[in-house]
């Protein structure tokens, strides 16, 4: 237990160290820092334009009112800004390392191979997608019924299994590089995956649906986080919540265990 | 080798680039048609539920964006990234002593990739034109237009991509300018919504821009809302051409220059 709690606090520090040099890297190019923030505002805008003409003329689709809709775009931006917060960047390079070699690195280190490997670099111009989300989220959210601080906390809770389901499904995919080499295509697949989480899980047939909980589960990417808070079903979507991050991050290290034990060198 | 022969190598080189990580390939694919059916599936619930879209019915929604899907294939940007790292990296060397423009080996081996990226797509393409081939346009001019605009398109975007490829040169990051382009042009192509579904004001700014060249005209084509292009048009995208070509020479000299120093 004492050897856990400080292997823990071990990877905390290593997070954190992280996080300092994200933010020096930032501020050793102020103009492109800038641009970055430009960047991403710019992108945020674009679902926001897009929200506001598309729901303008719909009511409500699949059981979700207008409002909802709204909270399920921000929602999923706000998953998004962890997810660049954290693993993101990570997941992404891991491909690359492999297919050079520089994945062996992670492998001879006192600390988890996977944490190592997808935790690598924080994009702090990200958090333009969280405080955006937020500006959907909380008007749309006090229209519908000022939410109850219990609400809210199980939001932030759920936010964060939201995050680990995220996180599982990436790593998963990441160490598939172990054999395949370049995974372009399938990062493209990832994406159209997260936008997924932007429509109402509800107007896909249950067939469909129960892929969305399960094999890709987008439906815990907007869906369901705005489900906790706007409605009072909380508690069990909030318990399967982190019962699928669980088997996800449990399947996300088997996979990575069963895929690294392959590894024969860059050329391998 | 004549200059036919020598592009038609560069082009098959962008083609066999593209099919060398086949499962890649085949993941990017099943990844597209995936994307499309979800859009399908939202927007037929959209109207199930009796709601509508501007003036759009829903077919036309449905042509709207599976083109689309087609045209974001055709207009990837990704190669500024390779350009980007070329420079970054210090790779650019061994294309400046080579009897050969940069510039048009990148076009050239761009649109080999392009070709083949398309063909990825060619399978759910090809169900969308069977289910909904009476809703496309009959007449040839229509296409032939679709065809000439989204040519167009595709050189305003690489002419862009390499204006902005240019630009790690000064920046020393390769993803800044270029992720800043990206997103404006999506913004702004009408690949979001099409373009009379935007505010006034987008819609007013998107019009003198070239980026409908990009994604919103050749679909209005095909959608049959457009017989042609007005003289203000083609006196935009004519002027944006000059003005493009002529910055992104100018800055790949520059850009050439600035390499050469950096690296002494």
């Amino acid at each position: 237990m004492k050897q856990a709690a400080h292997k823990i606090l071990h990877m905390w520090r290593v997070f954190v160290a992280i996080f300092r040099m994200s933010i020096m890297m930032h501020l050793t190019t102020p103009l492109g820092g800038v641009m970055k923030f430009a960047s991403v505002f710019v992108d945020m805008l674009i679902y926001v334009v897009f929200a506001k003409i598309i729901f303008s003329y719909i009511p409500a689709v699949g059981g979700f009112s207008n409002d909802q809709l709204y909270m399920i775009v921000g929602t999923s931006m706000l998953i998004e800004w962890i997810s660049w917060f954290t693993f993101r960047a990570g997941t992404a390079q891991t491909p690359d390392k492999i297919q050079s070699g520089k994945i062996e690195s992670v492998f001879i280190r006192p600390l988890p191979a996977p944490f190592l490997a997808f935790f690598t670099r924080m994009d702090i111009e990200d958090v333009t997608r969280a405080v955006t989300g937020l500006m959907l989220i909380v008007p749309h959210a006090a229209a519908i019924a000022s939410p109850t601080a219990l609400h809210v906390a199980l939001y932030a809770i759920a936010l964060l299994g939201s995050s680990a389901i995220y996180y599982a499904l990436l790593a998963s995919i990441s160490p598939l590089a172990f054999f395949f080499g370049k995974l372009d295509g399938l990062w493209a697949v990832v994406n159209d995956i997260n936008n997924m989480g932007r429509y109402p899980f509800t107007i896909f047939t249950r067939k469909v649906r129960w892929i969305f909980f399960t094999i890709l589960p987008t439906a815990f990417l907007g869906s369901v986080p705005t489900l906790i808070l706007t409605t009072n079903d909380h508690w069990q979507w909030l318990a399967l919540t982190f019962a699928v991050a669980g088997i996800g991050i449990w399947i996300s290290v088997l996979i990575w265990n069963w895929a690294a034990s392959h590894y024969s060198g860059a050329s391998g | 080798m004549s200059v036919a022969t020598k592009y038609a190598r560069i082009f098959s080189l962008g083609i066999s680039e593209m099919l060398a990580w086949r499962f890649g390939y085949f993941v990017m694919a099943l990844g597209s048609a995936i994307n499309l059916l979800v859009l399908f599936i939202f927007w037929t619930a959209v109207y199930q539920d009796g709601n509508q879209i501007g003036s759009y019915s829903l077919e036309q929604l449905l042509i709207y964006y599976a083109f689309s899907i087609t045209l974001q294939i055709l207009m990837d940007y990704s190669f500024v990234w390779g350009v980007s790292e070329a420079l970054h990296q210090g790779n650019l060397s061994q294309y400046l002593i080579r009897p050969i423009s940069y510039i048009n080996f990148l076009f050239v081996k761009e649109f080999g990739v392009r070709v083949a990226t398309i063909a990825s797509f060619a399978v759910p393409l090809a169900g969308v034109v069977i289910y909904f081939h009476d809703r496309l346009p009959n007449s040839l001019l229509a296409w032939i237009l679709f065809a000439a605009t989204t040519v167009f398109g595709f050189i305003v975007v690489s002419l862009f991509g390499i204006l902005f490829a240019m630009t790690t040169v000064w920046f020393q990051n390769p993803h800044i300018a270029g992720s800043l382009f990206f997103t404006t042009s999506f913004l702004l192509s009408g690949r979001l919504v099409p373009i009379d579904l935007m505010p006034a004001w987008l819609a007013s700014i998107a019009r003198w821009s070239p980026f409908p060249f990009v994604t919103g005209m050749p679909l209005e084509f095909v959608l049959g809302n457009r017989a042609g292009f007005s003289i203000q048009e083609l006196l935009i995208g004519l002027v944006w051409f000059v003005v493009l070509l002529f910055s992104a020479q100018r800055a790949w000299k520059w850009a050439v220059i600035k390499y050469e120093a950096g690296g002494a």
